[in-house]
C-alpha cells in the first residue's frame, strides 16, 4: 500500500495534480479566515473594478506634497480623446456658428477655448439626438472639471450653517495612497451584490470541494456496492441490478438531476441537499464498470480457494475481491468529485442549485454575474475567476487520476 | 495491418466532420425556410379573415396587397418602422380583449392600456394623475350622488371598417365582458350596475348602489377597450351564446378603432402591426396627425440577453426591460441610448415592489416583528445593487402609500406629520429594541430569538425564481436576519405556483407590487392593502395577499370611496399613510417603473424624456397617453 503510495507520487502527473488541488484545498480553508472580508456582506453597492479604493474625504483632509510634473495634461488626455474632439468639432460647426477653417485640432489650448466661448447646453440643438445632447453635456462637464486644475477650495457648513472655505487643495498636490486612513483593496473587485470577490470565491470554492466530495463518495459507494453484488453474486441479481443500472445509464443523468431537483421544493434545497442528489445520480458507470472487474475477479483461483475454505461471502468480497478493485474505485470516485463540482455549477446556472442565503458556491456566483449581465457590462472580474476555480479544480483532479491511471493500469505502466 | 487501420481511422474522422458540417449547413438553411412558411400562414390569414368581415371597406381592400408585401419579405422598411422589444416572449395567441391571457402585447388592457390597436375612452397620464380623452370628448360627468356617469363619445371616431362608433359599441363591450365572465367583466361586474346608451354618441354608467366606487370606474374607463358591437354579435352567434367559447375566438378580423392593424401575428418570430392611414384620429378633434411609423414591430426574443443585445445593435427603437447597469451603455460603451432621466434613477419610478408579511402567520401577527424586519432592511443596498440604481432611494423620495409621480404626491397633506414615521432602513438598534420592549428575546444563546414555546422565529421570503431584481432584494432582506436575531431565507418558487400560493396565503413574507399606475389610484392601491372583508377572508383573495385586518382603515377607506373634496381626501389619506408606516402589513423595497422605459435612437428620434413640454409619460409611445410620444418621434436626420 505505501509503495503504492510511493509510486503514485513519483508520477509527475499525479503529483501536478496533487499539488495544484492541495493548493487550491488550503486557499479555500485558510484565506477566508485571513481575509479581511465577510463572503456574504456588501461592501459596494455593484460590480466595481479591482483594485484600492481610498476614502476621498480622507484625502481632502490630508496634508499633500507638491509634486513637480504638469497635472493639466495628465486630466485633460484622459477626457480629450480624439474621437471626444471630432465630435466637439461638428458640434461647434452645426450648432455653434463656427467656421469649419476656424478650427485647428492640434492647438488644443485655442480649440478649448473656442469650445468654452461657443457651447451652450440650452441650444435648442435642432436634429441632434438626445442621447448626443447628453453625451455631449457630459464632456462638456468633464472638461469644465478638468480644465479647473489650478485650485479647489473646499468649503464646510460653520455654526451658522453658512458654507465656508476650510480648505483649498492646490491643483499639484500629492499623497502617498498607502498613508490614506480608510481604503479598501478589492483584489478581484466586488460582484453585483458588493461583495468581495476573492473572500466570496475562496469560500464557494470550499462549498463547491464539499459538495463534490459527498457526491462522489455517495455515488461511489453506491456504484461499488451494487458493482459488488452484482459481479459477484451473479445469477438473477446480476441481471436485476444490470438492468437498474442500464435504465440510469441510458437516461441522461443531468436530466434526471434536474428532474430531482426540481421536485425537490427550493427552500428544502440546501448545499447537503443538492450534493445528495448529485451523488443519487451518478453511480451507474462506477457500478457498470466495478461489475465487469469484478466479474472476471470471480473465477480466480484466490477465489475459488476462498470459497472452498468455506468463508463467508462479506469475508470474501472484502478480501479477495475489494483489494483488486480498490485502485481503480479510487480513481473513479475522484472523477466523481470532479463531475460533481461541475454538476453543482450546472444546476446553479439554471437557478436549481443549493438555494441558501447563508452560504455560497461557485455556480451560485455565475449564477448572479449572469443575471446582472457582467458580460454585457465587461464586469469581468466577476465571473472569469469562477471559470478558472472551476476549470483548475477539475483540471487537477483529472490530472490525479490520469497520474494514477499510469501507476496502476498494467497496460499503461511504463 | 496497422496502417490501414490508421487511414481507416483518419477517413472515419473526415467523414464525421464532413456530416457534421453538413449538418450545420442544414442548420443555417433551416430559419431562411421558417420564414417562407410564416409567410404563407400570415399571408393567408388576412385573407381568410376579409370576406368574414361585415363590411369590407376601401381602406381593407387598399391595405390588401401592402400585407401580401410585407409578408413575402417578412420585413418592413426599416426607416417606416418602430421596433418594440422585452414585451412578447411568445408566440401570438389572440386578438382577443376579452380572453384572460391573449399573449398578444399589440393590445394590453391594465390602468394604462396599450393604445395601438384598441383604444380606451380616457388615456391615464400618471404624470399628473389625469385622463386625458381618447375615444370619448371631454371629461366624464358625474351625477350628484355619484351613482352615475355620462359620457359624450367623440363625433369622429370611427373604426376601421369606416363605420361610426357609436354609444352602442360601449354598451356591447360591457355586456360582452359580464356575459362571458372575462377577467375585466368579474372584476367590474362587481360595481358596474349597467351600461346604457342615451343617444348614439352618450352613454351613461350606472353604479352598483350597494359598491359604490367611484374610482373603479375611472379605472374602466382608461382601462377597457371598446369593441364593436355588430362584430361582437356575430361572435356571440359563432359560438352560440357559450362564455367560454367566446374568450377563446381569436378575433384577428376585429374592427377596432386604433391606427394600428395586426398584419403578421402567426410567427414565432416576430408580430408587425400597419397603420392605417385612414385612422379616425388625425381628425382635428383629437391628434390632427397620423402617428409617425408606418410599421410598429416586435422581434420575439429568447430571453433579457437578446433583447439588450437588440438594442445595443439598434435592431430595438424602444424597448421595456429590466436591463442591469443600464447606463453603461452610454457612459462606457458610447451608444445613444437613452432612459427618461440621464443620471440616476434613470427610470421613472411608479410602482412599489414590497415585501408583504402575512399577517396571520404566527409572529408576523405582531407588530413588533413587521416592524423590527422592515427597519432593518437596507434599502439602499436594495436600490443600488438589486434595482442598479434605477429607483428612487427612499431618502430622495420618502415611503408611504404613493407612488413618486407629482400626481399621487400632491395628495399629502404635510410632510411633516409623516416623516416621524418614514423609515429609510439600516435601523438595526431600533429593530432589536422594538424585539427586546415586546418580549422577544434570544433565551437559549444561539443567535436567534424564541417564541414563549421556545422554537425559534425563521421565517421564509418569497419571490417568483429568476426575476433577478426581486431576487437580490429577497437576498438582501434576508440578510438583515442575522443582525436582528431572526432566521430569514428566501425560498425562490415558480412562477405559476407564485400566483396560487400568495392569494392562498401560504407564505411568510413574500414579494408583490399593488396597482403601479391604474386611473383610480392611490385610493385602488389602498384598498388592494387595507380592505379586508371586515376580517372575514375569503379563501382566496386577490389583494391584502397579507390579510391584514385593522377595522380604522377600513372605516377610512369606506369614507374616502365617495370623498370628493380634494382637502378632506389628504386628510384620510394622511390618517391612511401613518397606519401603513405604524403598522407595516408591507413595506416598499424599491421604486420600480411602470415600464421601464429605454430607447436606442439609431433610428428614430424624439422619443419623450424628462421635462417634456407636453408631459408625456415615459410608457414606451404606447400605453395610455404615453401614446402621444409615438406621434412626435421623428426619423434621425443624416
Amino acid at each position: 500500500m505505501l509503495r503504492q503510495i510511493k509510486e503514485a507520487f513519483r508520477n509527475p502527473k499525479f503529483l501536478v495534480g496533487f499539488i495544484l488541488f492541495v493548493l487550491l484545498l488550503l486557499m479555500a480553508i485558510f484565506y477566508p479566515m485571513i481575509s479581511m472580508y465577510e463572503p456574504l456582506t456588501y461592501y459596494a453597492t455593484s460590480f466595481e473594478k479591482p483594485g484600492t479604493y481610498v476614502n476621498i474625504l480622507d484625502i481632502a483632509n490630508s496634508e499633500g506634497v507638491k509634486l513637480n510634473v504638469d497635472t493639466a495634461a495628465g486630466r485633460l488626455d484622459s477626457v480629450l480623446t480624439d474621437d471626444q474632439k471630432e465630435t466637439m468639432k461638428d458640434w461647434l460647426v452645426r450648432f455653434g456658428g463656427v467656421e469649419e477653417s476656424a478650427i485647428d485640432l492640434e492647438d488644443s489650448e485655442s480649440f478649448l477655448k473656442l469650445w468654452q466661448d461657443n457651447y451652450d447646453s440650452k441650444n435648442p440643438q435642432k436634429g441632434l439626438r438626445t442621447a448626443d445632447k447628453k453625451a455631449v453635456a457630459r464632456l462638456d462637464k468633464q472638461l469644465t472639471t478638468a480644465l479647473n486644475s489650478d485650485s479647489i477650495d473646499i468649503a464646510g457648513k460653520n455654526e451658522e450653517g453658512e458654507l465656508e472655505v476650510v480648505k483649498s487643495i492646490p491643483g499639484d498636490h500629492f499623497i502617498n495612497a498607502g498613508s490614506v486612513g480608510n481604503s479598501y483593496t478589492f483584489p478581484l473587485g466586488t460582484d453585483n451584490f458588493g461583495a468581495d470577490v476573492l473572500t466570496k470565491l475562496t469560500s464557494s470554492i470550499r462549498v463547491s470541494l464539499r459538495i463534490g466530495l459527498v457526491a462522489g463518495l455517495i455515488g461511489t459507494a453506491i456504484g461499488l456496492t451494487i458493482g459488488l453484488l452484482a459481479g459477484f453474486l451473479g445469477g438473477w441479481v446480476d441481471n436485476f441490478l444490470t438492468f437498474v443500472t442500464n435504465i440510469f445509464t441510458v437516461i441522461p443523468s443531468f436530466v434526471i438531476l434536474v428532474l430531482i431537483s426540481n421536485a425537490v421544493s427550493a427552500s428544502a434545497r440546501g448545499a447537503t441537499m443538492v450534493s445528495v442528489i448529485i451523488g443519487l445520480t451518478s453511480w451507474p458507470w462506477t457500478a457498470r464498470s466495478v461489475r465487469s472487474q469484478v466479474l472476471s475477479l470471480r473465477g480466480r483461483d484466490h477465489v475459488n480457494l476462498s470459497k472452498l475454505s468455506g468463508h463467508s461471502m462479506p469475508r470474501i468480497i472484502l478480501q479477495d475481491i475489494l483489494p483488486y478493485v480498490a485502485s481503480y474505485v479510487v480513481m473513479a470516485m475522484i472523477l466523481q468529485i470532479s463531475s460533481g463540482i461541475l454538476a453543482e455549477a450546472q444546476l446553479s446556472m439554471l437557478g436549481l442549485g443549493p438555494n441558501t442565503s447563508t452560504t455560497t458556491t461557485l455556480g451560485i456566483m455565475m449564477n448572479w454575474a449572469q443575471q446582472y449581465s457582467a458580460m454585457q457590462s465587461n464586469s469581468w472580474w466577476a465571473f472569469v475567476p469562477v471559470v478558472i476555480s472551476i476549470t483548475l479544480i477539475t483540471f487537477s483532479l483529472n490530472l490525479m487520476n490520469t497520474g494514477l491511471d499510469q501507476v496502476f493500469n498494467p497496460q499503461l505502466r511504463d | 495491418m496497422k496502417t490501414s487501420k490508421k487511414v481507416l481511422a483518419v477517413l472515419l474522422a473526415l467523414a464525421l466532420v464532413l456530416s457534421l458540417a453538413a449538418c450545420g449547413g442544414g442548420e443555417t438553411s433551416s430559419p431562411a425556410s421558417t420564414p417562407a412558411d410564416d409567410t404563407s400562414s400570415a399571408a393567408s390569414t388576412p385573407e381568410e379573415s376579409t370576406p368574414d368581415a361585415s363590411e369590407p371597406e376601401e381602406s381593407e381592400t387598399e391595405s390588401e396587397p401592402e400585407t401580401d408585401d410585407t409578408g413575402d419579405e417578412l420585413s418592413t422598411p426599416r426607416n417606416e418602422t418602430v421596433y418594440l422589444g422585452g414585451l412578447q416572449w411568445g408566440k401570438p395567441a389572440q386578438n382577443n380583449p376579452f380572453a384572460p391571457n391573449p399573449n398578444f402585447t399589440a393590445m394590453s388592457q391594465t390602468g394604462i392600456a396599450r393604445q395601438l390597436e384598441y383604444e380606451t375612452l380616457y388615456m391615464y397620464n400618471p404624470l399628473d394623475g389625469k385622463m386625458y380623452p381618447n375615444l370619448a370628448d371631454g371629461d366624464p360627468v358625474w351625477a350628484e350622488d355619484q351613482t352615475s356617469v355620462t359620457v359624450k363619445l367623440k363625433a369622429a371616431a370611427k373604426w376601421s371598417d369606416g363605420t361610426d362608433l357609436t354609444a352602442d359599441d360601449v354598451v356591447a363591450t360591457f355586456d360582452s365582458h359580464i356575459k362571458a365572465a372575462s377577467p375585466q367583466g368579474n372584476d367590474y361586474g362587481q360595481y358596474i350596475e349597467s351600461i346604457t346608451a342615451d343617444d348614439e354618441d352618450t352613454f351613461t354608467i350606472n353604479l352598483k348602489a350597494d359598491n359604490l366606487n367611484p374610482h373603479k370606474i375611472n379605472a374602466y374607463l382608461t382601462a377597457i377597450y371598446v369593441s364593436q358591437k355588430a362584430f361582437l354579435d356575430k361572435c356571440w352567434s359563432e359560438v352560440s351564446d357559450d362564455g367560454s367559447e367566446f374568450k377563446n375566438l381569436t378575433m384577428w378580423d376585429a374592427p377596432h378603432t386604433g391606427a394600428y392593424s395586426p398584419v403578421l401575428y402567426d410567427s414565432e418570430q416576430k408580430w408587425v402591426c400597419e397603420r392605417n392611414d385612414d385612422y379616425w384620429g388625425q381628425d382635428e378633434s383629437m391628434w390632427g396627425k397620423l402617428p409617425a411609423p408606418k410599421y410598429v414591430a416586435h422581434n420575439i426574443f429568447k430571453d433579457n440577453d437578446a433583447t439588450m443585445r437588440a438594442l445595443e445593435a439598434g435592431e430595438i427603437d424602444i424597448d421595456q426591460h429590466y436591463a442591469t447597469d443600464l447606463q453603461k451603455t452610454w457612459e462606457e460603451k458610447g451608444l445613444p441610448i437613452s432612459t427618461w432621466f440621464d443620471e440616476p434613477p434613470y427610470q421613472l419610478g411608479m410602482g412599489m415592489p414590497s415585501a408583504m408579511f402575512n399577517c396571520q402567520k404566527e409572529g408576523l401577527d405582531q407588530v413588533a416583528v413587521r416592524k423590527a424586519i422592515a427597519y432593518a432592511i437596507d434599502y439602499d443596498q436594495v436600490v443600488a445593487s438589486a434595482m442598479t440604481g434605477q429607483s428612487y432611494t427612499f431618502a430622495e423620495m420618502p415611503r408611504c402609500m404613493f407612488n413618486p409621480t407629482d400626481g399621487e404626491r400632491a395628495l399629502i397633506k404635510d410632510p411633516e406629520v409623516l416623516k416621524p414615521y418614514q423609515f429609510t432602513g439600516k435601523d438595526i438598534e431600533g429593530a432589536n429594541k422594538l424585539l427586546d420592549d415586546a418580549g422577544i428575546i434570544d433565551t437559549d444563546g444561539d443567535g436567534v430569538r424564541e417564541y414563549p414555546a421556545g422554537n425559534n422565529l425563521a421565517f421564509k421570503a418569497m419571490c417568483p425564481t429568476g426575476w433577478n431584481d426581486w431576487n437580490a432584494a429577497l437576498g438582501i432582506l434576508s440578510a438583515c436576519g442575522t443582525d436582528i436575531g431572526l432566521n430569514l431565507e428566501t425560498n425562490f418558487i415558480e412562477s405559476a405556483t407564485y400566483t396560487a400560493d400568495i392569494q392562498a396565503g401560504n407564505f411568510d413574507i413574500s414579494m408583490t407590487s399593488y396597482e403601479p399606475v391604474n386611473a383610480g389610484n392611490p385610493y385602488i392601491r389602498a384598498y388592494s392593502m387595507f380592505y379586508a372583508f371586515g376580517g372575514d377572508f375569503p379563501e382566496t383573495m386577490t389583494f391584502n395577499y397579507g390579510r391584514y385586518y385593522n377595522p380604522e382603515a377600513e372605516a377610512l377607506l369606506d369614507q374616502l370611496k365617495l370623498e370628493t373634496d380634494v382637502e378632506a381626501q389628504k386628510d384620510i389619506y394622511e390618517k391612511l399613510n401613518i397606519i401603513l408606516l405604524d403598522e407595516v402589513p408591507i413595506t416598499a423595497l424599491m421604486y420600480r417603473p411602470a415600464d421601464f422605459h429605454q430607447v436606442n435612437e439609431s433610428v428614430w428620434t424624439n422619443f419623450p424624456e424628462a421635462g417634456n413640454e407636453e408631459n408625456i409619460p415615459p410608457l414606451l409611445c404606447l400605453d395610455g397617453y404615453g401614446y402621444a410620444g409615438l406621434f412626435n418621434i421623428e426619423l434621425v436626420e443624416g
